[in-house]
């Protein structure tokens, strides 16, 4: 199972957390520009570019996000500009967790913008879950 | 069969989302700004990291 070390930097709230093979990743969870929504990220601290992220990642990120929601109460937004494969089949895993995901609800919007499809992900707590 | 476009995957699926075809300036600005922003942020994670960590 993979544990998370939690800081608040400069407002943001960074979870840092290790995979098996000692792949640092940070997820943030940031309050957006125009203050709607907090905007998640998952960076890999290394650089990597792969969106390969193994099902451990999946998983406990699926579940950071859960809980960070159940805490907060927000709308979580999240944006991916898909301009090559690994964009697509990022976006592709993303949104098979959200429609998997029985406790939120969401929102896809679509925007085509020069040659590249930008895809924005608004997630919320259904109001049903405790 | 091999998808090339996220509608294409959405469609087949059945999932609900919005598409806009035809943003307007304000929104194309917003979505570029977003993007270099989201940009550097993970590029100065990525730095402090290994500056912390003495990775090269």
């Amino acid at each position: 199972m993979i544990v998370a070390t939690r800081e608040n930097i400069y407002g943001i709230d960074v979870f840092t957390f290790y995979d098996s093979n000692r792949n640092p990743f940070q997820l943030t969870f940031e309050e957006s520009l125009n203050g709607k929504y907090i905007e998640v990220s998952l960076v890999h601290l290394l650089g990597s570019n792969d969106s390969k992220y193994c099902s451990e990642i999946r998983k406990a990120v699926s579940s950071f996000i859960l809980k960070y929601l159940i805490e907060k109460r927000r709308t979580i937004y999240f944006d991916i500009a898909i301009n090559d494969k690994r964009g697509l089949l990022l976006s592709i895993k993303f949104i098979r967790w959200l429609t998997s995901a029985k406790e939120i609800e969401y929102k896809i919007e679509v925007t085509k913008l020069n040659g590249i499809e930008y895809i924005e992900f608004f997630i919320e707590l259904k109001k049903t879950t405790i | 069969m091999e998808t090339n476009s996220i509608l294409d995957y959405l469609d087949n699926n059945n999932i609900v989302y919005i598409l806009d075809e035809n943003p307007t300036e304000e929104k194309i600005s917003r979505i570029q700004k977003a993007i270099e922003r989201k940009k550097t942020l993970m590029e100065l994670a990525i730095s402090t990291y290994k500056q912390v960590m003495r990775i090269a």
